[in-house]
């Protein structure tokens, strides 16, 4: 019996050494960089692990590519803590970002403010190398999310008329609770208290559950782009004090990207409204259909190779 | 208790013949013996008493009632058993393996435990060993716990299959004399299988030879059997035709014979020949 | 080594263990989860190993019934069954149950079957029927393989039980997911730490408790 039960026990120091034998040096043990030895004029494009972003830079690089560009893929990094560094640095050369959230990445102490102003503050965050272009009209970025029965029950437009309600329960992710626009946020700035529900499903069918079903009255967790919204009707409380901060989708590029690759880029963004983002979201998630095909769709439908 | 086996036979799901049309009546208060070697089928035969095996076809009756009408469990506790190697549940102290049947048939812990104590003595153990584990007895100790154990819910049949196989010849000599001891004093019914002809001469009132697939070669008493043989398989099975039991005497000079085996082993000595016996031995 | 360290003084720092929301009241909830899990396992799982230890039958059934059962990722199932069950503590006992009764059906069988056939044969042929053979004969004496079963389930649960977090539930996850997610390594190794210490502490319980059982009369 006793080498079977052995087996969890040293998978588990295995795993355990390997996460620490990494950190002498203080560098990253997560990050993930793309092969090495990568050719000049080659265009390395990343995307979060998100399938909205991966739509996104799977149409950059179709776009790209058919301009006669070298391209390689480098999808699904991970998060932003993750693959950072790599934008930092210059492996990667083209990214679909998110205004205010990259601006808090860089800056976590910038106030947030109007999409303007945190565009601007984006731009002069950015380190040396890294240009972010014309931000899109379409957001993906945090809202807090009611029913629209809640909405109705307690009379709610904005996020500050939810400070007149007992025992409010927000679902939220693990580190929802260390965000600026977090409870401590939600307190200061509207005078708001709310007990968390972590739910860890990033805005996933468990989230879209709980909130239908009343376990939760309202969550964090169902960004601005998130299909279940228009699917359920659900109600987006507005944020008149700009507690939480505007992600504009907006490429950023490295040095290496020309003129003519940031062109195309800002053409995509320019078509990039609300609507075109939550029909992008809607067809993955709903349809089940891959970013290429997505993607390729969208080109077409929108001439973008004529 | 005389049990009858009537036209018996048994085969396996694979197909294999254990036992074919065997019938055989056990007289009451006998002492049994079913000898054959391996695939004799005189185990199976024994199971089948107690319903540790059941019959293909044919019955098997203990006073004229079938065993198949009455429950296994009900029925294996009014029959001892004994195995070869004891059995004996080796988590429990010797005392409470001798308890067992007495307990199972409803005996208070007190009781059974008393009984048990005089058991061991009735197989010849100091009842202090009571306290101990099997672990911590000899194999002939074992054998004779698992001999009272079968005695303990005084059962009117014991069914032992092969029990002094596994112990030191000297300590089966013993064993083999208590078991005649016990059978002379306590009157049971005992069908004892074995293929040990020194032990079935020993033991058996009836001696029932077995050919290969439980086929009777050949039932009765020791005198008979060895003196009147009744094929070559049986004289083989023996060793009666020029093996171990074909003596020959030698006269000694102090008076009396000499007499050894056909390989010339010597087995003991004759004082005199009984007073009827004419001058010259048959055949020679 | 940074990381490492730095883990190691939070976790020697009393003031973290303590509040409500520290970490002595997500271990104990862990445990608690993992007690839970393994109970309710057990109750499922034995009376169905020791069937196929003492009739000697369903094994084969049982064995791809559990392989099936195993090649199921926990954490799938656990989403799934939170679409039906929504949040608390269902979702995750379910996972935790289909997690652990494979290993304590595999413990309880092989138990029944390491015991000596020549004994079991015995207590039947002295007429104990099947209970009795089962309840004096070959549980005491198949223990230590049965606890074997329950003690792989038991390392297998407190290993996993880190996923409870996934739906607001509580345990060793809550500060091992948020490490995560802040990529605060220092708090993701600590709460790593503690989970393997239970571990290691529960498997030498376990280990112990076999140890003395064979040391038993009856045992080879």
């Amino acid at each position: 019996m006793k080498p079977r039960s052995r087996g969890p026990l040293a998978v588990v120091a295995a795993a355990l050494l390997l996460t620490a034998s990494g950190c002498a040096g203080g560098s990253d043990p997560l990050a993930n960089s793309p092969a090495g030895g990568v050719d000049e004029g080659t265009l390395v494009i990343g995307s979060q692990q998100y399938y909205s972003n991966t739509i996104i830079a799977e149409i950059y690089a179709q776009l790209l590519e058919a301009a006669g560009y070298d391209v390689e893929r480098d999808f699904e990094i991970g998060q932003r803590e993750v693959y950072a560094s790599e934008l930092t640095n210059g492996n990667i050369d083209v990214f679909p970002e998110y205004t205010g959230a990259l601006l808090q990445y860089y800056d976590p102490a910038a106030g947030s403010g109007t999409p303007e102003e945190v565009y601007e503050a984006l731009t002069e965050s950015l380190p040396e190398g890294l240009t972010a272009l014309e931000p899109a009209e379409a957001t993906d970025q945090n809202e807090f999310v009611v029913t629209p029965e809640y909405a109705q029950e307690h009379d709610l437009v904005s996020i500050g008329d939810l400070a007149g309600v007992d025992d409010v329960v927000m679902a939220s992710s693990p580190e929802f609770e260390t965000r600026p626009f977090g409870p401590e946020g939600l307190r200061e700035v509207y005078g708001v208290e709310v007990e968390l529900q972590v739910i860890d499903d990033s805005g996933g069918p468990l989230t879209v559950n709980a909130l239908l079903d009343g376990e939760v009255d309202v969550t964090a967790t169902i960004y601005s782009a998130n299909p279940a919204i228009s699917e359920h009707g659900l109600v987006v409380l507005e944020d008149p004090k700009g507690l939480l901060p505007s992600a504009h989708l907006v490429p950023v590029v490295s040095d290496d990207a020309d003129d003519e690759a940031r062109a195309i880029l800002n053409e995509v963004h320019s078509l990039l409204s609300q609507d075109e983002l939550l029909a992008l979201n809607s067809r993955s998630v709903n349809e089940q259909a891959a970013a290429e095909v997505v993607a390729r769709e969208w080109i077409e439908k929108h001439s973008l190779l004529d | 208790m005389g049990i009858e086996f009537r036209r018996v036979t048994k085969t396996y799901p694979d197909g294999t013949r254990a036992v074919g049309d065997f019938s055989l009546v056990v007289p009451s208060h006998s002492l049994t013996v079913l000898l054959g070697s391996s695939g004799s089928g005189k185990t199976t035969l024994l199971r089948m008493v107690n319903r540790m095996v059941d019959p293909t076809s044919g019955q098997v009756l203990i006073d004229d009632a079938d065993v198949a009408a009455e429950a296994p469990v009900a029925l294996r506790r009014r029959i001892g058993y004994v195995m070869q190697h004891s059995g004996l549940l080796p988590h429990r102290r010797v005392i409470d393996n001798v308890a067992t049947v007495p307990r199972l048939n409803g005996a208070s812990r007190r009781e059974a435990r008393e009984r048990a104590a005089e058991l061991l003595a009735v197989v010849g153990l100091d009842p202090s060993l009571g306290s101990r584990y099997p672990g911590q007895l000899s194999g002939g100790q074992q054998q004779r716990v698992g001999v009272a154990r079968a005695l303990a819910g005084d059962p009117n049949i014991l069914l032992m299959d092969e029990p002094f196989g596994s112990v030191d010849p000297l300590v089966r000599i013993e064993l083999q004399r208590e078991l005649k001891r016990i059978h002379t004093e306590l009157r049971k019914t005992i069908i004892f299988v074995t293929h040990d002809i020194d032990e079935a001469l020993t033991l058996g009132d009836q001696i029932v030879v077995l050919r290969p697939g439980g086929e009777i070669a050949q039932t009765g008493a020791p005198p008979e059997i060895v003196e009147n043989p009744r094929d070559d398989f049986v004289a083989q099975f023996l060793g009666v035709a020029g093996g171990r039991r074909s003596l020959r005497a030698t006269v000694r000079d102090d008076g009396g014979l000499s007499i050894s085996d056909s390989t010339g082993r010597p087995l003991g000595i004759l004082e005199a020949l009984p007073s009827k016996a004419p001058g010259s031995l048959p055949g020679g | 080594m940074n990381h490492l360290s730095e883990a190691v003084r939070w976790l020697l720092d009393a003031a973290t263990w303590s509040g409500p929301t520290g970490l002595g009241v997500r271990t104990v909830e862990h445990l608690q989860y993992t007690l839970v899990a393994v109970l309710l396992s057990a109750a499922i799982a034995l009376p169905i190993g020791l069937a196929i230890g003492h009739f000697g039958r369903g094994k084969n059934v049982a064995v791809a019934g559990t392989g099936v059962v195993r090649a199921l990722p926990t954490l799938g199932l656990l989403t799934l069954v939170a679409l039906f069950t929504g949040l608390g503590l269902t979702a995750p006992m379910v996972a935790f149950i289909t997690l652990a009764v494979p290993s304590i059906i595999a413990g309880a069988y092989s138990g029944v079957e390491s015991v000596d056939p020549r004994v079991v044969d015995a207590a039947r042929a002295q007429g104990m029927n099947g209970w009795q053979t089962l309840l004096t004969v070959q549980i005491p004496l198949g223990l230590p393989l049965i606890i074997g079963g329950i003690r792989l389930a038991v390392l297998q649960v407190v290993g996993t039980a880190t996923i409870a977090a996934y739906v607001g539930a509580g345990g060793l996850g809550v500060p091992l997911f948020l490490g995560l997610r802040t990529n605060d390594y220092p708090l993701l190794l600590a709460a790593s730490l503690v989970v393997i210490a239970l571990a290691i502490v529960l498997d030498g319980a376990f280990d112990l408790a076999q140890r003395l059982i064979r040391r038993l009369p009856g045992f080879a």
